[in-house]
């Protein structure tokens, strides 16, 4: 197992490096100039030129990529062209609050999503099972932005129950910290059910139809015990996969909600900068949010043999 | 004996959800003398005239002052300054300094840091933007500044200029005054020492700014009016909250969770003024809407066709629906706020479809589709172009829209390179400003809209005259070249909303469009309550 991974790992540098060069080259590619933006009203071309020459964009497109090649390996990820910040910083303090939300909300989707999808197998073509799939089907067709403008109407703005912008770390302050994710959370993680319930009811139904199932059955086990022992770790497995694409995807891609709650998310700061274009931010926040995604999938590659001992990492 | 922890468990959270008014977070209303604003993006930085752009100079503008600001009819009024002297030539102007401004961090103001404060802004290595404003590539040449005593300090031109004060005062360079120990040894910046009646607490990336009172402000004696006047900071605090999305701005204004959004929407101006508490304020800005025709196209530099095009808008309906009914038709790159719009600055082309068939007949358009540039992230900008692509119809003209993004479109305006666009460009304060935006050599840059060097000629000499009622004349006769030439469509000016809770009073608008928070007063809770 630990050969796998050190392969893995060692798989994930290539596959940044490819990367982190096509974002660079595509990026540039994008019609606009990030010193335009700088300069704004002031319409002054020489102006526009020193802008461009303090930036370093006056400089060939490949010796700016090497530039930042050689940085980066230094763990250099330069500055932000709109704030001046350093970008490593900006994004690692954007990484924590989305990192935050996500995992709390796909917690709280595998908390539902595993047992309504394990029950809806169970009871396949009942009226729960129907009840389960039309209110799964709901919850992916409905936009999020939409779930979370429903939730700041109902629950900020008529009950005042919740904030509707801002956001406090938990770590200062738990109990204002949790205000001011719960509508986000929900919003978010009532998308993810949706797929998760859909994915762990098919994956159950097919593990009930296998023949250990009935084996287990015959042999006169509960069918409670028979669920929990034999069909939910088997069925669980496909959905950990797909729950950790699920998670890769929104670390970077939960730009919607961040921008709807004001949540200084990384991917409000990624949609800010390709606006911006702001190239450095671009640059270090697809690096970081790709590292992460290539790190989540492989653990959830490392938990699959522990849940599905067939399963060997080689 | 384990059920019942966990009920017991279950209650404690239900207890804590349900028993503490969660809404009322740390940025609650209750109790604080603080008033927050909601801003649709984050600033650029701190250090004033360098990385900047219009929320960038709306919190900076708290913070940090020059020798000049604006009264509320755009003339150049004594901020940091008690006086200002021109000297008979017209070559140097004398300011003389108040003496009762203190930095933030307590030094008193003189004119020795007037001195170093000019002098780091036009040094090139400080990058501010505005330096070539004063370095005679365009004309303005600074050539000195002196100490002549404690509290006096003198500017000295190689030419009268006329527009020199207004430039010290302008907005977006923000000439500002500031400390020495804004920036380090090596000249790098730190933070902004001002005069301001705000200094900077806190800037928290991505979701608010914090200004707190500068206690040792001493807010001039004379009524508050435009940016100038008496600047009293009656707010302990002000948080100006990131809200990138409009529809939260909104939800934030409803739920009390901001007391002021300015620059909202026309489109949602109906909404806004049918929530209760809020106070709406609308009004005209400085900035102006526009047609761009590109004249170097081939299709385009036809005159007839331009002229056509021109009959064929009725701007009045644009002014109308664009603006939801605040904004009246501005045919003339002078803003109506601008006391040299004078009635020559009304006269435009009358809406007239047979007129504009007939130039359309007896022009080279061959049916060809003109593709009109536009975006959605200026509203205003996408519903004119839709108003005009039907108006053009209307005639027989294809216009084609091109939905860009928007820094792609704004590109294309760089580089000319489009037929048609809808634009917007932000309020001069002087005409000779404005014209400046658009008039010149498009070789030289192809952002210039109309290359008429005799235009350029007569907006010259307005820079050196003196006498306000010539300076006006010349201004109406470009404007008569302009109409002549149609090398753009001036629609009309942009419309401020902002919207204020009922937590707060005594907030105005300035036809500038910036939000002045200095003379607001936060109403305590219980004074909200007893009026609801």
């Amino acid at each position: 197992m630990y050969r796998y991974a050190a392969k893995r790992i060692l798989l994930t540098i290539p596959t940044l490096a490819i990367a982190s060069g096509l974002v660079f080259f595509f990026v540039r590619l994008l019609p606009g100039d990030p010193a335009l933006l700088v300069v704004g009203d002031i319409q002054d071309e020489q102006v526009l030129q020193e802008v461009r020459r303090s930036l370093g964009l006056d400089r060939p497109i490949f010796i700016q990529y090497l530039i930042w090649i050689k940085n980066i390996l230094s763990l250099d990820f330069g500055v932000s062209i709109s704030s001046g910040a350093p970008v490593f910083e900006t994004i690692m303090s954007r990484f924590g609050v989305t990192a935050q939300l996500v995992l709390i909300a796909i917690m709280l989707a595998l908390v539902i999503a595993v047992p309504v999808g394990l029950i809806a197998a169970w009871k396949h073509n009942s009226a729960i099972d129907h009840g389960v799939m039309i209110a799964a089907i709901l919850m992916l067709s409905v936009p999020s932005f939409w779930v979370a403008l429903m939730l700041i109407l109902v629950f900020g703005v008529k009950l005042g129950w919740l904030p509707t912008v801002g956001y406090v770390s938990p770590a200062a302050d738990f109990l204002a910290g949790l205000s001011y994710l719960i509508m986000p959370v929900v919003a978010l993680a009532l998308v993810v059910l949706g797929q998760l319930t859909r994915m762990m009811r098919s994956t159950a139904i097919d593990v009930l139809g296998r023949e250990y199932v009935t084996h287990a059955r015959a042999k006169g086990l509960s069918e409670a015990r028979v669920l929990r022992g034999h069909v939910l770790k088997n069925a669980f497995a496909p959905t950990l996969t797909v729950t950790g694409m699920i998670v890769g995807s929104l670390l970077g891609g939960a730009a919607v909600i961040e921008t709807i709650f004001t949540l200084p998310g990384v991917g409000r700061l990624l949609v800010d900068s390709i606006y911006a274009r702001d190239y450095p931010v671009i640059q270090g926040s697809v690096l970081i949010v790709g590292a992460a995604y290539v790190l989540v999938n492989l653990i959830v590659d490392l938990l699959y043999p522990f849940l599905d001992p067939r399963v060997r990492l080689q | 004996m384990t059920a019942m922890k966990k009920w017991i468990g279950i209650a404690a959270i239900a207890s804590l959800l349900g028993g503490c008014s969660i809404a009322d977070g740390p940025q609650s209303p209750n109790g604080e003398n603080e008033i927050r604003v909601a801003i649709g993006s984050d600033i650029r930085g701190t250090n004033p005239g360098i990385s900047r752009d219009t929320f960038t100079d709306d919190v900076m503008l708290h913070m940090v002052e020059g020798l000049l600001t604006y009264r509320a009819d755009l003339s150049p009024a004594p901020l940091l300054a008690d006086s200002v002297s021109v000297s008979e030539d017209g070559r140097r102007y004398v300011f003389r300094l108040r003496d009762d401004v203190v930095f933030h961090n307590g030094a008193p103001l003189d004119a020795a840091t007037v001195k170093w404060s000019w002098e780091r802004m036009l040094d090139p290595a400080t990058n501010w933007l505005c330096r070539r404003w004063y370095d005679g590539s365009r004309g303005l040449n600074l050539e000195s500044i002196d100490v002549v005593d404690p509290l006096t300090v003198a500017f000295n031109l190689s030419a009268p200029d006329v527009t020199f004060l207004d430039r010290v005062a302008n907005i977006q360079c923000m000439a500002a005054i500031i400390h020495p120990d804004s920036v380090d040894d090596e000249g790098n910046w730190v933070a902004p020492v001002g005069t301001g009646p705000y200094k900077l607490a806190e800037w928290r990336r991505g979701e608010y700014i914090l200004l707190a009172r500068h206690d040792d402000y001493v807010p001039l004696a004379t009524p508050r009016d435009g940016l100038a006047g008496a600047r009293v900071p009656n707010a302990d605090r002000i948080r100006w909250m990131i809200i990138p999305d409009p529809a939260s701005t909104k939800a934030a204004l409803q739920s009390d969770q901001v007391d002021l959004a300015y620059r909202l929407q026309a489109a949602d101006l109906a909404e806004i003024e049918s929530i209760e508490k809020i106070d709406v304020h609308t009004g005209e800005s400085l900035d102006w809407n526009v047609l761009l025709i590109q004249t170097e196209n081939e299709t385009l530099a036809d005159v007839s066709l331009r002229r056509a095009i021109a009959h064929a808008i009725d701007v009045s309906v644009l002014a109308e629906v664009v603006s939801s009914g605040i904004s009246t038709p501005n045919p003339s790159t002078v803003a109506r706020a601008l006391g040299y719009h004078t009635p020559c600055h009304d006269m435009g082309h009358a809406h007239d479809p047979a007129l504009a068939r007939t130039l359309l007949e007896r022009s080279s358009y061959d049916g060809e589709p003109l593709v009109l540039q536009t975006n959605r992230r200026f509203s205003n900008m996408y519903d004119n172009a839709v108003l005009i692509q039907g108006m053009l119809a209307e005639i027989g003209i294809n216009a084609r829209l091109e939905v860009l993004e928007w820094t792609t479109q704004l590109n294309n305006y760089m580089d000319g390179d489009f037929q048609i666009m809808t634009f917007g460009y932000s309020g001069r304060t002087d005409p000779t400003f404005s014209y400046e935006a658009v008039l010149g050599s498009k070789q030289a840059n192809p952002a210039m809209q109309w290359d008429s060097p005799r235009a350029l000629d007569i907006l010259q000499r307005t820079t050196t005259e003196r006498d306000r009622q010539a300076r006006a004349a010349l201004f109406c006769e470009i404007h008569a070249m302009m109409l002549e030439d149609v090398p753009m469509l001036n629609l009309f000016n942009h419309y401020v909303i902002a919207a204020s809770s009922d937590r707060i009073a005594n907030y105005r608008i300035t036809s500038l469009q910036k939000p002045r928070l200095w003379g607001v007063e936060v109403i305590p809770a219980q004074d909200v309550i007893a009026a609801q």
